[in-house]
């Protein structure tokens, strides 16, 4: 799968957040961890419900977690 | 590694097996084919079944399964499978044409063999595009 153009700081705010793992993260938003593994690598783009499903995980506003860089940014 | 690259392991592994039984048996029977010599390959649907079981087996009660991301993995590779088998049947039709000519004729036990092939095939491609998706590796990327 081709890099997405959605950064995100998923791995950060985990560390952040008590080192919250990859697999307690994917329980909370419903989700595999290989998809956590692939959504923070930058090899998946979330749809729109996971991202904000990730982001009331962090409370947090949903621009503070995926950042997308479109050409010229 | 989760279900879908489990069964997609199981069907890389039984589908290029069996590919290799229908074409030797095709060429085995090339003389003079008959419904026997193609037939003796029908336990393939038996070992199919079983790869059926193993996809509906689940993982655990508690924990998710299938998410967005498999669904997602999973359409694009039923396209790639339809589309190639769609392909080769369109190949093998034009082919033949070509080779035999529009008046002759082909044995009808070889019609089973192609289905086969078929199948096969579509089982085969399938299973490359799933686990090309996941990346081959056993732990997707993880560090």
């Amino acid at each position: 799968m081709a890099k997405s153009e959605v950064k995100n700081n998923i791995r950060r705010l985990r560390f952040e957040n008590g080192e919250m793992t990859q697999q307690q993260l994917a329980d909370k938003t419903g989700v595999t961890r290989q998809t956590i593994i692939a959504i923070e690598a930058g090899k998946y783009a979330p749809s729109l419900p996971l991202a904000f499903r990730i982001a009331r995980t962090f409370r947090l506003p949903i621009e503070d977690i995926f950042q997308y860089e479109y050409e010229g940014s | 590694m989760n279900r879908a690259q489990k069964s997609a392991w199981f069907g890389l592994t039984m589908s290029t097996l069996l590919l290799v039984l229908v074409v030797t048996s095709v060429l085995v029977a090339r003389p003079a084919p008959q419904l026997s010599n193609l037939l003796w390959f029908s336990p393939a649907l038996g070992l199919y079944a079983l790869l059926i079981i193993f996809l509906r087996k689940k993982q655990g009660q508690d924990k998710v399964d299938i998410d967005e991301r498999d669904s997602c993995i999973s359409r694009k590779a039923l396209i790639a499978a339809f589309s190639s088998t769609a392909g080769l049947l369109i190949g093998v039709c034009m082919i033949s044409l070509f080779i035999v000519g529009p008046t002759s004729s082909i044995p009808v036990c070889l019609l089973p063999a192609l289905l086969y092939s078929l199948f096969v095939v579509f089982i085969l491609t399938y299973s490359v595009a799933v686990l090309v998706q996941y990346g081959w590796r056993d732990k997707d990327g993880e560090k």
